[in-house]
């Protein structure tokens, strides 16, 4: 029997990850759709500014969050002006860590998918004489859509693991910043190893039956 | 169309002056690299940085979807989410301009019935070819540019498309640029040509004076043949063709005569004789040399039959066998395509 | 000709590393450090003590370390942040029950700096694993009837940031945290502390233990120099209390 704390981590960490995904979707929707056009000489800068965080080691950007978030800082007194509660150790607040952290697995598969309907589909409906709304809507989301859905699984997927910076901003509070990977971490350091097995296990058929759903989508993509 | 239009290109500069009043069809080739496909970008809008002014209205500024003209790119994919009916629907019912062409006729004068439910993965590329070309005319728009529309058909189904297409010009005051690389086709279909070079317009004109003024050795000369009455030759269930002015006749088949009142017939089509030879001459027409040239190991022939060129193409071993001067009369002996 | 020089210096490299191990007079020694005391311990290296070892620390929690001990991981000592783990050891057969010692004891401070700072977050290391955790939590519980809204650090330093970057209003630290901070920044925040009364929670006693498959004799002369007088004087000076004799059980 699942720990009751194990149970709450894990539907959190699923919150997480929906809500996550579901944000970076929206915001990076649009971004792609312009970055898919942009030739600008600062193109491969924002390129590499959405890719950053694959390469800073998630504690390093925790920690800055963490200063962020901090009532120092001006965006963390315009979040509590804003909300009146701070931001570290709330779940908001590793939404937002989540946010940065899964950032390029979103955007990746929206740009690559961008590309290829823009320069072939997007281009011949264009020249057709469609407006850029109809283009949109009706061309573009529906041949998207196999991009879309890769997008968020791997959104989604790469949330579930998220460790370090939850660990930085979370402060393990359980029912709201404790997720899984943390939970995982907690069972391992107390040396309760079984929980830790069995939680593991949990993990690792969520984020599997994702990365299959994730392949699925990608073998769906245009193009194959 | 008077078109003026320039754009600096990375090789050299299109730079188009046109005055083609009254053109419906208008046909563009030369070379590739001419700057052919370019020129109906900049038209459509497509490109950016330059001037485009169309019966003097100047368009470069004129957004894309406003400009009530439809281009037809290269090798234009159909939208793979969608089947060929799909496809179709999609643009009538995006296309805000007066639909005055509807699917159904469309579909009707294309024959495209029989591929209405088809995926378009399962098309052919003639299919395919056939299935963008209603899918351009649904745009309804007035003035639609087609770069190498009709590449993958075979000669027979392009001939029948390029009718239509005719039909439609006619029927829906449509006017039409077509790219092409087929000098054949376009001499079938259009009303002017333009043969461009490096940017530039090097001949532009009337249809028969362009052909007429072709370089002889890089361009295959086709002959134009108007026809002006077609009657049914019922015992063999072929067409004779009337020439316009003529008492001269063609027979043609079935699948020819329905292309209509025009022939186009590559001058290596063309044979001559000096006398009947007794046996029955199968299209054979009475003819006058009005002009001869020699390039290499060609003859170049100018006939006319009662008024219309035609223009014959011999291999000068032929020639050189063949005692005749101006103004002798010639059997031209014309080989239809099947 | 730099090429060449490269390379033959590349080969020399390899071959005196290869054979050098034993013409080398200087002896590695391996350190499984809990990350608190690592700041500790280069202090007391810092002044040229040991000569005759190179010193090679891993820090990382009392909790990875022991698992990764526990799966053969090549160290020579064993300097855990509680008493827990390094007794664990002891009863698994990877270290000697004799090599036991409590090289330091933890010390707890309230820190709540002055700062325009909303809330009521106290930040305390997480209790479950951590030994200075489990101490703060004892203690509040102890001394106060109100609870708290806690947020765990993953170890002391980590409960220090959160205080430190203003996201808690108050923590449990360490009292080494605090001294070391105040020596690096001369920030006052570091000295808005208060020592906790360490009869009100149960002792840290920070214990490390020599492992079975270490050079006995290198590693003990490590344990008598972090044992020594000077060494503990040192720390007491570094935030740490010392206990004057070696504790078994």
């Amino acid at each position: 029997m699942m720990l009751q704390s194990d149970i709450t981590a894990l539907w959190l960490t699923i919150k997480l990850a929906l809500i996550t995904s579901c944000i970076l979707l929206v915001f990076c929707m649009p971004v792609a759709y312009k970055l898919s056009y942009y030739n600008g000489r600062f193109k491969a800068l924002i390129e590499a500014l959405i890719a950053m965080p694959l390469v800073l080691p998630p504690t390093l950007l925790g920690f800055y969050l963490l200063v962020l978030f901090s009532p120092d800082h001006a965006f963390g007194q315009f979040w509590f002006w804003l909300t009146g509660s701070p931001l570290a150790f709330s779940f908001q607040g590793v939404v937002i860590a989540s946010l940065f952290y899964s950032l390029p697995f979103v955007m990746q598969p929206l740009l690559a998918g961008f590309k290829q309907v823009n320069s072939t589909y997007n281009e011949a409906a264009m020249a057709l004489g469609l407006n850029g709304i109809t283009r949109f809507f009706y061309l573009v989301l529906p041949l998207l859509k196999p991009s879309i859905l890769s997008a968020f699984a791997l959104g989604f997927a790469h949330t579930l693991g998220e460790f370090g910076l939850a660990l930085m901003i979370g402060g393990n509070i359980v029912g709201e910043t404790q997720v899984v990977s943390i939970a995982l971490y907690d069972h391992v350091e107390s040396l309760d190893y079984s929980a830790a097995h069995q939680l593991s296990l949990v993990l690792l058929g969520l984020s599997f039956f994702s990365l299959v759903m994730l392949f699925k989508f990608n073998k769906q993509a245009i193009g194959k | 169309m008077i078109l003026k239009l320039f754009k600096a290109l990375e090789q050299f500069n299109l730079d188009i002056n046109l005055d083609l009043y009254k053109a419906k069809i208008i046909g563009v080739f030369g070379p590739s690299g001419s700057g052919k496909s370019t020129l109906l970008r900049c038209i459509s809008g497509l490109e950016k940085h330059q001037f485009v002014k169309i019966d003097n209205q100047v368009l470069s500024d004129v957004a894309i979807d406003k400009r009530g003209i439809a281009l037809q790119l290269q090798a234009c994919p159909l939208f793979p989410h969608l089947d060929v009916a799909g496809n179709l629907n999609f643009i009538f019912k995006h296309t805000k301009q007066q639909n005055t062409v509807s699917i159904a006729e469309v579909v009707n004068r294309l024959g495209l019935h029989d591929l209405l439910e088809r995926k378009i993965d399962n098309l052919s590329g003639g299919e395919k070819q056939r299935v963008v070309f209603a899918r351009t005319l649904l745009t309804g728009q007035k003035t639609i540019l087609l770069d190498e529309p009709f590449s993958a058909l075979d000669w027979q189904a392009r001939y029948q498309t390029l009718k239509a297409l005719i039909d439609f010009s006619i029927d829906y005051d449509i006017r039409f640029v077509i790219v092409s690389h087929s000098l054949k086709e376009l001499v079938y279909c259009c009303d002017t040509l333009v043969q461009l070079q490096l940017g530039h317009v090097v001949n532009a004109g009337e249809l028969s004076q362009v052909v007429k003024s072709l370089d002889k050795q890089t361009y295959t000369k086709y002959n134009i043949i108007h026809c002006e009455s077609i009657q049914r030759v019922e015992q063999y269930n072929m067409y004779r063709m009337f020439l316009t002015n003529s008492e001269q006749s063609l027979v043609v088949s079935k699948a020819t005569a329905e292309l209509g009142k025009r022939l186009v017939i590559p001058s290596s089509g063309i044979t001559i004789g000096l006398k009947h030879s007794g046996i029955y001459e199968f299209n054979t027409l009475v003819a006058r040399l009005v002009e001869w040239e020699i390039h290499d190991n060609d003859c170049y022939l100018t006939l006319t039959v009662d008024g219309q060129d035609l223009y014959c193409q011999l291999p000068l071993i032929v020639w050189d066998k063949t005692p005749l001067s101006i103004g002798d009369d010639v059997l031209a002996t014309v080989q239809l395509e099947s | 000709m730099a090429k060449v020089y490269n390379t033959l210096l590349g080969y020399f490299l390899l071959v005196s590393s290869v054979l050098g191990c034993d013409l080398q007079a200087k002896e590695v020694l391996h350190i499984a450090v809990a990350s608190n005391f690592k700041p500790a311990l280069k202090t007391l290296l810092s002044n040229g003590a040991l000569p005759q070892f190179e010193i090679k620390m891993s820090a990382a929690s009392s909790g990875v370390l022991f698992s990764q001990i526990m799966h053969g991981a090549p160290f020579d000592i064993f300097l855990s942040a509680d008493e827990e783990r390094a007794q664990a050891l002891i009863a698994n057969q990877r270290a000697a029950h004799a090599s036991l010692v409590t090289y330091a004891q933890g010390q707890l401070a309230l820190w709540q700096p002055t700062s325009p700072l909303q809330g009521n977050k106290m930040a305390i290391a997480n209790p479950r694993f951590s030994p200075y955790g489990k101490a703060a939590k004892a203690f509040l519980e102890h001394s106060f009837s109100a609870s708290f809204e806690y947020v765990y650090g993953s170890n002391i330093t980590h409960a220090f940031q959160f205080v430190d970057s203003g996201n808690a209003s108050k923590g449990i630290v360490a009292y080494s945290s605090l001294i070391s901070a105040y020596e690096k920044t001369n920030n006052n925040k570091y000295k808005e502390y208060q020592l906790l009364d360490e009869k009100k929670y149960p002792a840290i006693l920070q214990q490390g233990v020599i492992l079975n498959s270490a050079n006995q004799q290198a590693a003990q002369q490590f344990m008598d120099f972090l044992m020594s007088e000077s060494s503990q004087q040192s720390l007491v000076k570094l935030g740490y209390k010392i206990k004057r004799h070696d504790v078994t059980k």
